[in-house]
């Protein structure tokens, strides 16, 4: 299974929102992932192992893996758009 | 780092959490900092708040910014870490003449916010459940615009925690 890392500012409430509907919206296209919620500034020592990393803000380094910044999950605007580019960057 | 789990029912909703008294209309503010330190002296006066939170809130928005560019209407979230919380609670302000938040994600961006929501919560998985449903709120183009013309604290209230 795919494993995407979500972050934001301060893990505590954002990065909650994104994982839950971009977990569902990628359910709906068949898509079955796990996905694990960090802070920003964590990114670099946790991203081993993830496929992907979807953050609401900055983050520096992220071990080669590709980075979707994104707010459309929580505007609802281009949600679609993000989703396509999530599930083919995870090759689904 | 949590792993993320199914939707548990929380009996915390956000009607619980989001008081008349806890909403500032047609605040008359010139900065984001203004607005902040409104919201969170509100919280902190109703005990919902320690008083490091508004200096918490101030830090984490120069850190991390919470504009988000709803179409219309762009909207602040500033908060700061549950440490800082006491009960959880929503405090939320209408501002009379729109101030200028950095965008989330997109700091270089500045955004002219005219709807400042500030969420308080205590634990991680009340503030994902709290959260979610604000947002869902906050999506709803048509309620996005009466709350921007909301003249009261109680249609404050009443639309941020209309089902």
């Amino acid at each position: 299974m795919k494993k995407i890392l979500v972050a934001c500012g301060t893990a505590i409430a954002t990065s909650t929102v994104v994982a839950k509907k971009l977990q569902e919206a990628l359910e709906k296209r068949g898509l079955a992932v796990k996905i694990d919620q960090c802070k920003a500034s964590e990114v670099a020592a946790k991203v081993k192992g993830y496929d992907l990393v979807v953050s609401t803000t900055e983050v520096g380094d992220t071990g080669g893996k590709p980075l979707v910044r994104t707010v459309s999950f929580l505007t609802g605007i281009g949600v679609d758009a993000d989703v396509q580019k999530i599930a083919k960057l995870l090759g689904g | 780092m949590a792993k993320v789990t199914q939707r548990t029912p929380i009996h915390d909703s956000l009607a619980l959490v989001i008081a008349p008294d806890l909403c500032l209309p047609r605040l008359s503010a010139k900065t984001a900092e203004e607005v902040i330190r409104a919201l969170a002296r509100r919280l902190a006066e109703k005990g919902h708040v320690r008083p490091t939170f508004e200096q918490a809130a101030l830090s984490r928005e120069k850190r991390s910014p919470t504009g988000l560019p709803f179409p219309g209407v762009a909207v602040a979230l500033p908060h700061a870490e549950p440490e800082h919380v006491a009960t959880p609670a929503i405090a939320a302000a209408t501002l009379v003449a729109p101030v200028v938040f950095r965008q989330m994600g997109s700091p270089a961006i500045k955004l002219s916010v005219s709807v400042v929501v500030m969420p308080a919560f205590s634990a991680k998985e009340q503030a994902g459940a709290g959260l979610s449903e604000l947002i869902d709120r906050l999506q709803d183009e048509a309620l996005r615009a009466r709350l921007v013309s909301a003249s009261t604290a109680e249609e404050i209230a009443d639309l941020l925690r209309s089902t």
